[in-house]
């Protein structure tokens, strides 16, 4: 044969070869750039839903009331539909065809939580909907005495008791905190029952606290219009954080002996009092270990798993191919139960030769649901509280920064420090948002700081350096401050959340429980 | 007679390239591309991860390098983080904090930001921050020597294999 015809025969065997791998290759190329566009696109709308949600529950006085919450995940979800269709190309009317590969959305919320997802409506279409809110909640019985707790991210709790014996009916919610043995206990609560005194881990919690707000004051012209503004400072004793204490004691020991009287004999009874009685040992805070959080964080997860793969499996029914819910990781499931969260699953989206799928946890870390260490921020003051000297320059900081001193050190909710809405609070025109005419006469929104003078610390805020209270304990000559300043900032602006279950410790509600007490339980 | 023997020369030259060479230069080519595919994927997935939990970990970074150079190569890794300075929209109540240039970014590079993971095992981020990580092959691929083989590929952007992914940090890291 001659070489040309070898020639001939290879060029036609090898040339449809490479052809189709170099087609096949930069075809699985544009699957990987665009499944990591879909990822991307998913964290990013997940984001702006977050944000949205930040937005409207810090800007919104009444977040904390259920209708009003209601509003905000509306809107939260709103941004997430718009801004994924919009973000891949579908915007407009559309926007339902990529909804339709979003199974379920999840809003991990303070004590309970929402999940958005298709379900079949009344003319048997399959159509996006708000589940009603579910709590993280167990009944725990020993046959007589029935106890329901609501957990919440942190250490409150809302307990609801029924005894068959005696046909009482108890229900109230409190912080739990650790019990001191005694006053000079480094470790735990203790209160002085007859003074009052209260010490937490050894530190003297006193009554009075001094707080610094700046307050503005609008004048507004004869169209209504804000002519111009000032600012001046506004200084209040504050006994939150003391009350904060002082009623989780009492709840804390009402709780216990309550958990304490369940009397079922068998081993398993025992294992729940192991588990929910507050001690020493068994801590109720968040991010510790101890039997009281593994029973909470169990009885989190298993709820939400349950009804989300309730709701991923309605969905199964309305799309072609079947779709398994994830596996949460220990790292995924870490920020579900330390934070309030939103979750956001993709499935069975095209893209290029496969289907994409994949799932997005992201944290919220600025609402007014729910407050950890991180959202707190503190001012330092040398002598006079709320006496600024002009001459120089105020910032805010972590706890654990080393630049955070001063003999008076405040910690504030860090939405104080974020920009809000003004809002008009006179009397006649109460609630409307006030606004200002700019140079071309349009109108704009005007936005305020609770804490105006301070900047962000370049090295704790701004640099987001790792700062922590424990690191300062023998090196840092203002700690004594700076862990008073802590407690008091955690007892304050825990307290001052609004909860929904809140009412339970209405005195209308204490008249209904001694109603309830009257009848007979074996007989409901 | 002589004209034969040298289209025979020809021939077989042509047919040395054609054998030889050029499916050696296709398939390197493409392997260059798969590679390419792992390191993009590499990358977006150490970025992704950064943007969702607010840290990048020593853990990450080493998993990011090492997926890295299992497809044989060795690559120079770029980390630029532009952080957000947010005090100087705080002067005046009347910006509007979400518009383009009212917010003042300043940035660290690869150093600064391993050094900070070496210290401390993770470099916090914050919410607004802007991440991105370019990786760029250093070493010649086989594709790139054949074709320098064909002509000279010279210069600093002489690279084959390139992946970049950048975003906004979606949370604040603890």
């Amino acid at each position: 044969m001659k070489l040309q015809n070898l020639l001939v025969i290879f060029i036609t065997i090898a040339l449809p070869v490479i052809l189709i791998l170099s087609a096949y290759v930069s075809n699985q190329l544009d699957t990987a750039r665009l499944k990591a566009e879909y990822s991307s696109r998913l964290l990013d709308a997940t984001h702006d839903a977050v944000t949205s949600f930040q937005l409207n529950s810090t800007n919104n006085k009444y977040s904390s009331v259920a209708d009003s919450l209601l509003r905000d995940i509306e809107g939260s979800i709103n941004t997430f539909e718009t801004s994924l269709s919009t973000n891949l190309g579908y915007s407009g009317g559309s926007s339902s065809y990529v909804m339709s590969f979003i199974p379920a959305l999840v809003f991990t919320l303070y004590d309970g939580y929402y999940i958005y997802s298709p379900s079949l409506n009344e003319s048997g279409a399959f159509e996006h909907s708000l589940k009603p809110y579910v709590y993280y909640t167990k009944e725990y019985t020993d046959g007589y005495t029935d106890i329901i707790i609501n957990y919440t991210l942190d250490n409150y709790v809302s307990v609801y008791c029924a005894d068959k014996r005696n046909n009482t009916y108890q229900s109230r919610a409190g912080y739990l905190e650790v019990l001191a043995q005694n006053q000079n206990s480094s470790k735990g609560l203790y209160k002085n029952e007859s003074t009052g005194q209260i010490k937490y881990n050894g530190v003297e919690i006193p009554k009075d606290e001094i707080l610094y707000e700046d307050k503005y004051r609008f004048n507004l012209n004869s169209t209504g219009h804000v002519e111009n503004w000032t600012v001046y400072g506004e200084t209040k004793a504050s006994q939150v954080a003391y009350n904060y204490y002082s009623e989780a004691y009492d709840f804390t020991k009402w709780y216990n002996e309550l958990i304490g009287k369940l009397s079922g004999a068998t081993p398993e009874y025992q294992e729940i009092k192991d588990k929910l009685i507050i001690t020493l040992d068994n801590v109720p805070y968040a991010r510790e270990s101890s039997k009281f959080n593994d029973e909470k964080y169990d009885v989190i997860e298993k709820t939400i798993v349950n009804n989300l793969v309730q709701a991923m499996n309605a969905y199964n029914t309305y799309i072609d191919n079947e779709f398994k819910m994830p596996e949460l990781t220990g790292e995924d499931w870490d920020k579900i139960l330390n934070n309030i969260c939103l979750i956001t699953f993709m499935q069975g989206m095209p893209c290029g030769t496969t289907l994409h799928n994949d799932y997005v946890i992201l944290p919220s870390s600025e609402n007014e649901q729910f407050v950890n260490e991180n959202s707190i921020y503190y001012i330092a003051f040398d002598s006079n509280i709320g006496e600024y000297d002009d001459s120089k320059s105020y910032t805010y900081h972590r706890i654990g920064c080393p630049y955070l001193q001063g003999d008076h050190i405040i910690g504030y909710n860090r939405l104080d420090f974020m920009r809000q809405v003004a809002i008009n609070q006179d009397s006649q025109s109460g609630g409307d948002k006030l606004k200002e005419l700019d140079s071309e006469g349009n109108e704009r929104e005007i936005y305020y700081y609770k804490h105006f003078r301070e900047n962000a610390c370049y090295y704790c805020m701004v640099n987001a350096t790792d700062a922590n209270i424990e690191t300062l304990k023998n090196n840092d000559s203002f700690y004594d401050q700076k862990v008073l300043a802590y407690y008091r900032a955690m007892a304050r602006t825990k307290y001052e959340l609004a909860k929904v279950s809140d009412y339970i410790n209405d005195s209308n509600m204490q008249s209904f429980n001694s109603a309830m007490s009257s009848v007979s339980f074996q007989n409901r | 007679m002589e004209g034969e023997s040298l289209i025979t020369i020809v021939a077989i030259f042509l047919a040395a390239i054609l054998i030889g060479i050029f499916p050696m230069m296709a398939l390197a080519e493409r392997n260059d591309d798969i590679s390419e595919l792992s390191v993009q994927t590499a990358i977006a997935d150490f970025v992704n991860t950064a943007r969702k939990t607010g840290k990048i970990t020593a853990d990450g970074y080493d998993k990011l390098v090492s997926s890295l150079s299992a497809t044989g190569n060795t690559y120079d890794i770029a980390l630029e983080v532009k952080k957000i300075d947010e005090n100087p929209s705080k002067k005046t109540t009347q910006v509007d904090e979400t518009k383009i240039g009212e917010n003042i970014y300043y940035a660290e590079y690869t150093t600064q930001i391993l050094s900070e993971v070496e210290k401390s095992n993770k470099y916090i981020l914050k919410e607004g921050d802007i991440l991105t990580v370019t990786a760029s092959n250093t070493n010649s691929t086989i594709s790139q020597m054949l074709k320098n083989f064909f002509y000279n590929l010279s210069g600093q952007n002489a690279y084959r294999i390139v992946g970049s992914q950048s975003g906004v940090v979606s949370v604040t890291g603890s």
